[in-house]
């Protein structure tokens, strides 16, 4: 009897969910989800861009350039997976950038007197909006020290810059990470090690 | 080993304090194009997700088109004449052919004066004079 009584409810349950997705509902919490998703990591991926590039516009390229592809090819992919879906397109786009201006710091080197275009960049209104971060002292601080660990990072073999970035400074697993990265977990437990160790070596106690 | 996984841990825990702080402090213009950057994103997401089917249809219809004029124009033709398909099973339709075609009348009438021109020479099929 009772199985009788639940068949009427499931099958609303399945009336309700093609109605729903009839009126273009479950696109729409795909589209919030994306959302969510890109707002979590925006800002933490520019910064991991910008210590790999060294240029502000570079890496505001390559985040929005990762954004995009992976909402335009993954989007549809389960949510979980996104993040070192990203990852991954966010780090083969550092890599172009490197190449790129490398080949263009080449080009540029034949023509003495030729500067590169960053020295061309027109400013961005936007930039001359009033923050409401952390005071200027926490800030030189931060800076200070967030200036040593890109100098150390920078000296480290580029996978070993990846392992940490994403276990570390993303916060990533293992699985996640040898997913971004294209590796084994056991790569990733190399490099990551191996990086956790140059750095506590060049970094010091007092750091 | 523990004394080295604490150093790790303390190196790891102050990394992520500074890159955590470094994040926090990005500069409004930094912000603000982010923003504008992940709105794009989506809204190209949901523009994907709305004008799937619109390129998948005619994509379908035109490859289905396609396979259809492959397949009839790789069809083998039929060469043969369906009385000679019929008849290469049955010996009561060769005396038909035969009939239908003059030619084979004429050898027919020619094989019958050959063999009244054997029999009056007295020639034997082995060859000797009987």
């Amino acid at each position: 009897m009772g199985s009788f009584a639940s068949l009427p409810i499931d099958r609303m349950r399945v009336v309700a969910d093609d109605a729903r997705s009839d009126a273009g509902e479950a696109p729409l919490e795909q589209s919030i989800e994306l959302n969510r998703f890109l707002a979590g990591v925006e800002r933490s991926a520019f910064r991991i861009a910008q210590m790999a590039v060294r240029n502000r516009d570079d890496a505001l390229d390559i985040v929005q350039g990762a954004m995009l592809r992976l909402a335009r090819s993954y989007g549809r992919r389960p949510s979980e997976e996104w993040k070192p879906l990203f990852y991954r397109i966010l780090y083969n786009g550092i890599r172009d950038s490197q190449r790129r201006r490398k080949v263009r710091s080449r080009v540029f080197g034949l023509f003495p007197g030729q500067r590169l275009d960053d020295d061309f960049d027109v400013e961005d209104p936007l930039e001359r909006v009033a923050d409401a971060g952390p005071d200027p002292s926490q800030r030189v601080m931060a800076g200070e020290a967030m200036q040593r660990l890109e100098k150390a990072l920078a000296a480290l073999p580029a996978r070993q810059q990846e392992a940490f970035a994403l276990r570390c400074l993303e916060g990533m697993d293992v699985a996640e990470t040898a997913t971004a990265m294209g590796c084994s977990e056991g790569s990733v437990k190399t490099h990551y090690f191996r990086a956790l160790h140059t750095l506590r070596e060049r970094l010091g106690e007092v750091w | 080993m523990e004394e080295q996984d604490d150093r790790f841990e303390q190196t790891r825990r102050r990394a992520r304090e500074v890159f955590d702080a470094s994040v926090e402090s990005l500069d409004a213009g930094t912000r603000t194009r982010l923003s504008r950057a992940r709105f794009e994103a989506v809204e190209a997401a949901s523009r994907a997700r709305s004008s799937s089917w619109r390129t998948w249809v005619p994509a379908a219809a035109v490859a289905a088109t396609v396979i259809v004029a492959v397949a009839i124009w790789q069809t083998p033709e039929r060469t043969e004449s369906p009385v000679t398909v019929a008849a290469s099973g049955d010996a009561g339709l060769d005396a038909v052919d035969m009939l239908a075609d003059g030619e084979a009348l004429d050898l027919v009438e020619n094989d019958l004066a050959f063999y009244e021109w054997l029999d009056v020479t007295g020639i034997d099929s082995a060859g000797s004079a009987g």
